[in-house]
């Protein structure tokens, strides 16, 4: 193993003397201060930091933490031997090994090691990986598989085959590694998303795609890995990291569109993207949408941050792109009014036959989001329990769960009738049943707003006289959305028109409006169609953020149809005001009751902001529970008191009173809380806020399904009524909206009888 | 640690260091030897590879009882964590079964592997490979098998994968078809 350099880093001399010199952006400084505060008030909670640190500050102590977190490590591998994971799923482990055998270079680089204990420790890393990941990459169908799972056993062999390539398996393990690691890449579906959803893309194909590229250019000396095209699709990597970039919807929640549902963005694979590129988009989501306080394992290693710091760019993109519109071939797009305020995505991957768990079926589905909180609704049940999507048909029984017992489990929320799409005679457990092309033709311009896509063969394949389905969504006058079905069959059919929303959804004639508990309302008005309509509440799916959605069918018996809805979406609270300065306690036993907490609270002079738990924002104790106080001014109206999502198990009381947080319970993970006040504080000037919270003390909090801290910051607003939708009025050229606020017109036509 | 290591690199070293490793106590060593036979590819070594498989046929390599971890879960979410961890099995166990079921299908397909590479038929090994397709229990070996048949096997093999069937598991069961469908095109041409 080379001792003369740090494996990938070879900007660590400029970030050194960026750190030291005071020279960080004010993002990077956020970033180094709450690694270096973390592992310094617990190495162990947060071992995933500890390299990085003591390659940094190279101090002692430092170093030491890191060394501890190593031979840790170490130790763990003997009894990890026997878990089903590592026996079932050796992919998952591959990658952190890999990692760690990189953090473990790092360390023999600055000389951390005596000779005796580098010999000890290179032949655990070695031999764990030749027994365990190299069998497993051999175990993958070569070369047809290509998915994160093959990708991340490859890397790992190309990382620690490259390490140890002073020795002859270190030598076999990189030759193999290298020879299949370029058709993997090269293998994704040209677009660079692979059908696995977000989860899977963020949390794998990303993380891997920016150590591919490093490790490729350090490894062949290549330049420029990112950007060059591979074999056979013509994939570039950066067409992979771009998905993960597209994924973010404004604020910053990722696209639902697998069994994960909602989750906060990775950060590490943008910040590489933004650093290639110098693109201003990549840069921005950074800045304006990341939750700093949310990790989780990218490449199953909470090592997101630490990338993120070291790939932050150092030259700050000018140029905004002039719409954020986007679209992709094969796979969809989003369309995006110019303030951010309105946002809906239509997808048309391909999705997976016969038993849809990772690419659901869902053939021009569309999702909203108004004001940067999500309205639509998707993902799966995950564990609770919802017979709503189980269909006889899809149930599953595998033996890869557990050692000795089998498990069973229905996979009908992947099917048709979980998606916002169009169904026909109520089949909702439609899927593919074989392999085929499922998309017929799409037409898109993101410079005229327009997304478009034929997906008749995937509903051909169980209705022979499907002539045509498809779907066109528009964004007109910058403010509203038209979603047209163009819907053709040989004979006649009940076609649905499906959307699945947040709670809490009311049907009214001819429309339906879903006004979310943060207070943003959607509503949507069939202009052609004459369709029934019908609302059901669906409890326990999907699993994020509220366990609960309702769906809406807009539904009519026809040989053909065409049908418009309008989608309107406005909010019912006035633009955040922040709040800064809280005065902080810490509850190490989590034993203060509230007068004890407020009578410590008079005497702090800790003021946080409640961006990120008080230890990740400063060096402070790591501590399960924070007590947070501050007088608010406020006008006399009802407030909406906006606090940070990510709180567990949190007390409010505000004026004395304690607030009910239980309709928060669910979507606070994801989402900051909106407290519309009760009415009797309305007249009040200020309000004096208490809040309790209990914050995650280590990595590993959310048990492999992503650590949520308190993030966001508290922010007043107040509540106002929303812009309601009047009248519309459409005469077959001309779509007139108006609002109690405003007339809103735009020409439009509907497509062609050819589909789109 | 360092004492196998040193073990497994020595078997890419020599074919004398091959046939040594390959009677190893620790079967770390025996995968290795295993492995290092496929990079030689050489016939001869094929009595050797048959003795490594012969040796693991004995070893319970599959009956593991469920496992609880203290400070982790037993699954996917461990790949992540760091420690300290401790696997806890419901009574206590001798070494040779807990290595076992360390090793699981891992020496079998490396053999496999490396007899796809001599090339040179093998009635032991090939009544072997049958003998865990019928069993359908590991999906590495019996992927790194239909490899090896592939690479070795003719009509009568394609005759035997058919009467087999499909496996549950789906790498096997994609190089089954593979397989067969390469053997249809050798025996169509015979």
């Amino acid at each position: 193993m080379f001792d003369d350099r740090f494996f990938l880093l070879k900007e660590i001399g400029a970030l050194r003397e960026a750190m030291r010199q005071g020279k960080f952006s004010p993002r990077q400084q956020m970033l180094w201060n709450m690694m270096r505060s973390c592992v310094r008030s617990g190495a162990l909670n947060y071992p995933w930091y500890a390299p990085l640190v003591a390659v940094m500050t190279q101090e002692k102590q430092d170093i030491e933490n890191a060394k501890r977190v190593i031979a840790t490590y170490a130790e763990k591998l003997e009894h990890q031997n026997y878990c089903v994971g590592l026996q079932f799923h050796f992919w998952c482990f591959a990658f952190p090994h890999a990692k760690w055998a990189m953090y473990y270079q790092w360390l023999v680089a600055l000389g951390a090691y005596t000779e005796s204990e580098r010999a000890e420790l290179d032949a655990v890393f070695l031999n764990y990986q030749f027994t365990n990941f190299y069998y497993g990459m051999r175990t993958k169908p070569e070369p047809e598989c290509v998915d994160n799972q093959t990708l991340s056993l490859t890397l790992s062999n190309v990382l620690v085959g490259y390490l140890f390539s002073d020795t002859h398996i270190g030598k076999l393990m990189l030759r193999d590694g290298l020879k299949r690691l370029p058709e993997i890449i090269g293998g994704f579906p040209s677009g660079g998303y692979t059908g696995e959803g977000s989860d899977y893309m963020d949390c794998v194909n990303g993380p891997a795609m920016w150590i591919c590229c490093e490790a490729l250019e350090e490894i062949t000396g290549e330049k420029e890995i990112a950007l060059k095209r591979f074999s056979p699709n013509g994939v570039r990597p950066i067409d992979v990291l771009d998905v993960c970039a597209r994924e973010w919807m404004p604020g910053g929640l990722l696209l639902p569109w697998d069994n994960y549902g909602y989750n906060n963005g990775v950060k590490a694979p943008v910040a590489y993207a933004a650093k290639v590129t110098g693109k201003a988009r990549y840069y921005e989501l950074l800045e304006k949408d990341a939750n700093w306080a949310y990790d989780i394992g990218t490449g199953w290693a909470y090592d997101d941050m630490v990338w993120t710091l070291i790939f932050w760019p150092r030259r700050l993109p000018q140029e905004e792109e002039k719409t954020r519109n986007w679209y992709k071939a094969g796979i969809g797009g989003a369309l995006e009014s110019g303030d951010g305020n309105c946002y809906l995505m239509q997808m048309w991957d391909e999705s997976e036959p016969v038993c849809p768990t990772r690419a659901h079926v869902n053939p021009n589905a569309v999702l909203f989001n108004g004001y940067r909180l999500p309205v639509s609704a998707d993902g799966s049940k995950m564990d609770y329990p919802c017979s709503r999507f189980e269909f006889a048909d899809t149930w599953r029984v595998v033996d890869f769960l557990s050692m000795d017992s089998q498990s069973r489990y229905n996979y009908g929320d992947g099917c048709l009738g979980a998606h916002s799409c169009v169904i026909v005679d109520g089949k909702e457990g439609m899927r593919a049943m074989s392999e085929y092309p499922q998309i017929k033709s799409e037409n898109c311009s993101v410079e005229q707003g327009v997304l478009s896509a034929d997906v008749t063969p995937l509903y051909a394949e169980h209705f022979p006289d499907a002539v045509r389905v498809s779907r066109r969504s528009s964004l007109l006058c910058d403010r509203f959305f038209v979603i047209e079905d163009d819907l053709e069959f040989g004979e006649e059919h009940t076609l649905t028109s499906r959307f699945l929303l947040r709670p809490d959804g009311y049907a009214g004639e001819g429309c339906v409006r879903v006004v979310t508990r943060e207070g943003v309302v959607l509503s949507l008005h069939e202009i052609v169609g004459g369709s029934e309509i019908s609302l059901e509440r669906v409890k326990n799916f999907p699993h994020k953020p509220d366990l609960e959605c309702v769906i809406a069918d807009f539904s009519k018996r026809a040989k053909s149809m065409k049908r418009l809805i309008v989608a309107f979406l406005s909010k019912r609270f006035t633009d955040y005001e922040a709040v800064r300065g809280f005065c902080t306690v810490a509850d190490p036993e989590g034993k203060l009751d509230r007068q004890g907490a407020e009578k410590l609270l008079q005497d702090s002079k800790e003021l946080f902001d409640l961006n990120l738990p008080p230890f990740m924002e400063r060096e402070a104790p790591i501590c399960p529970v924070w007590w947070f106080r501050k007088e608010i001014k406020k006008q006399k109206r009802r407030a909406v008191l906006v606090l940070p999502s990510g709180l567990i198990e949190p007390e409010l009381y505000v004026n004395g009173r304690q607030i009910d947080l239980s309709p928060f319970a669910r979507s606070s993970q994801l989402i900051r809380p909106h407290l519309y006040l009760p009415e009797e504080f309305m007249r009040e000037e200020s309000l004096m806020v208490l809040l309790r919270t209990k914050v995650p003390t280590d990595h590993f909090y959310g048990k492999g399904w992503g650590t949520y801290g308190m993030s966001g910051g508290v922010s007043l607003a107040y509540e106002v009524p929303e812009e309601r939708v009047e009248k519309i009025e459409y005469d077959g050229k001309r779509i007139l909206v108006r609002t109690d606020r405003k007339e809103y017109a735009a020409a439009y036509e509907c497509s062609e009888e050819k589909g789109c | 640690m360092l004492k196998t290591f040193l073990a497994q690199e020595s078997c890419f070293e020599s074919a004398e260091n091959i046939q040594k490793c390959a009677k190893h106590p620790d079967w770390r060593v025996r995968y290795a030897a295993a492995v290092a036979i496929g990079e030689r590819a050489d016939a001869s070594l094929l009595p050797v590879l048959e003795e490594i498989v012969r040796r693991e046929k004995g070893r319970p390599l599959y009956s593991q009882p469920s496992c609880r971890f203290e400070n982790a879960p037993d699954d996917t979410g461990m790949a992540e964590m760091v420690g300290p961890i401790r696997a806890c099995f419901d009574r206590e166990y001798d070494e040779e079964p807990l290595q076992a079921w360390q090793c699981r299908g891992r020496v079998l397909q490396a053999a496999y592997f490396a007899y796809a590479k001599i090339g040179r038929e093998s009635k032991f090994l090939n009544e072997e490979m049958y003998r865990i397709l019928q069993e359908d229990v590991d999906d590495a070996a019996m992927a790194a098998g239909y490899v090896a048949f592939a690479a070795c096997g003719g009509k009568e093999v394609y005759a035997r994968l058919c009467e087999i069937g499909e496996s549950k598991h789906y790498c096997a069961n994609f190089e089954r078809g593979k397989t067969l469908k390469k053997l249809e095109k050798t025996c169509t041409r015979l």
